[in-house]
């Protein structure tokens, strides 16, 4: 079975800015994920984890190498295979807070994706409110909730609604960039199985991109490690816990 | 000492609080602070049923803590504990609407009924901040060097040697920098370094590390460590990471809704943890969870709306121990071997 996604030699450069000389922030990166697997991308912060997965959905513009999302491969920054990916592709940004509209409602932000990619045949009206809502249902946050808009709900919640936009179209791969960020330890827990239960329900495929190798310990099937925009080591979950090569991975692990 | 605890956790309408007297819970302390410090037994910091409220939601409920000179307290708590805005009483920062009450003295001075002149005098001074996001606490369009000397007051031989001392490379280049130049890491050394350059006597940090990431976190609180020998006083470190605590504290106090639930020193905590909080806190941690765990550990339930009024022990409707009497009587106060834990269940 061919993977859902599948990247090689993917490089990205930040052009020159005003006192900044050109950056090279990811260089030749390439893995692939099968269906219902889980892939988390490990680094620290400026090693590149977060541009990468950026410009999976053509966020960030590419230079060199292949990307290829459930068979669409993209030649171009406006090649009309990235309007394909993006319905194939759920994202979870960093911020749930920040990538939500304020001035929507959550119930709202849910739906608007389904108006936005629904083509001809589009849900209109009463339908798409409703499998918005089935969709909020589904990542437990209570019906009460519905018509709050994102600065009137707690981190945890607006995290809960952010799954919910990313898998509103029943995507076949979810990016998840810091699925924990910015959680009570008590909550964290709570999204994780979140996160667990819809890839064993819709089975779906994770990008996890992390700083904490503990999350992927018990998340991830494979595990890619990145430092200064190069993956250094990647592999089975199981081989790079056991027994890590490189040395960065080596100092992952003994922070845990 | 029990009885008087008890009776003042049960009254909250005790105006007239008594006066400090050396419990148990404080009394091992106090032994422990001879031994390290001769014979002067003030208490820098102490806090003493205080309570702070914003308008009808109480933030802080009824704390009491002591702080020693040498000390290096964490304050333990997840987002709506109440840990920030009682590290901002600790700065004298406290907004003007919050409401006050109890006492909160620092070397004898009530903190919280200051005027803005006598508040202004000890920030900068005696009590020095570092924050959580370095790049908000720093002035962004002036350079280090200047922002150094007007802060803290420092001569620019201080500043550079300074700069040195908390691990900065090339101090003079860093000096004509602006906070925008230097990464994450950098910035918070340099927030530490300009707390450091008051020579403050209470040095008070609000997550220091949230914001940086697990290799420069570790290298920010080596340079803490390190810089409990520039505070000839405490330290205060606030955040909602035990790990964090537990690398730098001598006594963490573990916060839940605005009340201390277990005080204890970072040892005890990890070892043997008392409050139900607490150890349901530590059972979430998921670097001590076991590889073969099925689901991710969490903590059922939700804190208690902060506006609506207390009764029985605030952390009693997610306690997993919970009994008959949690829910109509405020816990007691329990001494534990090197702090207290406020838990009917401890009691029984």
């Amino acid at each position: 079975m061919s993977p859902v996604l599948q990247i090689e030699g993917l490089t990205i450069r930040y052009p020159a800015g005003f006192m900044r000389p050109p950056r090279m922030a990811v260089c030749g990166a390439g893995f692939c994920i099968a269906r219902g697997q889980t892939l988390a991308l490990v680094g620290g912060s400026g090693s590149g984890k977060t541009t990468l997965a950026r410009a999976l959905l053509g966020l960030v513009p590419f230079h060199a190498g292949i990307l290829r999302i459930d068979g669409h491969q993209p030649k171009t920054s406006r090649d009309r295979a990235w309007k394909v990916i993006r319905q194939e592709t759920g994202m979870m940004f960093q911020d749930p807070v920040a990538s939500l509209d304020p001035r929507m409602t959550v119930w709202a932000s849910v739906a608007e994706p389904l108006a936005i990619h629904g083509g001809p045949g589009a849900l209109f009206g009463r339908a798409r409110w409703q499998k918005a809502a089935a969709m909020l249902d589904m990542v437990g946050l209570p019906r009460t909730l519905y018509t709050s808009r994102p600065a009137e709900i707690s981190g945890g919640q607006a995290r809960r609604v952010a799954i919910a936009r990313a898998l509103v179209l029943r995507p076949k791969l979810v990016i998840a960039d810091e699925p924990t960020a910015g959680l009570d330890v008590s909550v964290q827990g709570d999204v994780l199985n979140l996160l667990v239960d819809l890839q064993a329900e819709l089975g779906l495929a994770y990008l996890m991109v992390t700083h904490d190798l503990s999350v992927a310990r018990h998340m991830a099937d494979s595990i890619a490690v990145m430092q200064g925009g190069r993956i250094v080591e990647q592999g089975a979950a199981e081989t790079i816990l056991a027994a890590p090569v490189h040395e960065y991975t080596r100092s992952l692990l003994a922070q845990l | 000492m029990f009885e008087r605890q008890k009776a003042k956790t049960c009254d909250c309408a005790d105006v007239h609080a008594p006066a400090l007297r050396p419990g148990p819970e404080n009394k091992s302390l106090l032994l422990l602070f001879f031994r390290k410090e001769g014979l002067s037994c003030v208490m820098l910091i102490e806090i003493e049923d205080f309570s702070v409220r914003y308008g009808r939601v109480k933030a802080v409920a009824q704390i009491s803590l002591q702080i020693a000179r040498g000390d290096v307290l964490g304050i333990l708590g997840e987002s709506g504990s109440g840990k920030s805005t009682l590290a901002l009483a600790l700065m004298a920062l406290l907004p003007r609407h919050a409401r006050v009450s109890g006492r909160l003295a620092f070397e004898g001075l009530d903190l919280a009924r200051l005027d803005p002149a006598g508040r202004r005098a000890l920030r900068g001074r005696k009590i020095a901040a570092v924050f959580q996001d370095p790049f908000a606490s720093l002035n962004p369009v002036m350079r280090i060097g200047t922002q150094l000397a007007a802060f803290a007051g420092a001569t620019r031989e201080a500043a550079i040697d300074m700069l040195q001392r908390v691990g900065i490379g090339e101090p003079e280049r860093r000096m004509r920098q602006y906070p925008f130049e230097l990464s994450g890491g950098l910035r918070q050394r340099v927030a530490i370094a300009a707390a450091l350059l008051c020579a403050p006597t209470v040095l008070v940090a609000d997550e220091p590390t949230t914001a940086l990431d697990a290799a420069t976190e570790r290298q920010i609180l080596a340079l803490l460590r390190e810089s409990r020998a520039l505070v000839d006083g405490a330290m205060v470190i606030v955040s909602h990471d035990l790990s964090v605590l537990a690398a730098l504290c001598t006594r963490i106090a573990v916060l839940y809704a605005g009340e201390v639930v277990e005080l204890g020193t970072a040892t005890d905590l990890l070892r043997a943890p008392r409050h139900p909080y607490t150890r349901a806190l530590l059972a979430c941690d998921l670097r001590r969870l076991p590889k073969s765990a099925a689901r991710f550990p969490t903590i059922a339930g939700q804190l208690p709306d902060p506006a609506l009024p207390r009764r029985g022990c605030v952390f009693a409707p997610r306690c997993p121990v919970r009994l008959p009497c949690c829910a109509e009587q405020a816990p007691p106060v329990i001494a534990a071997p090197s702090g207290f834990v406020r838990c009917h269940a401890m009691g029984a």
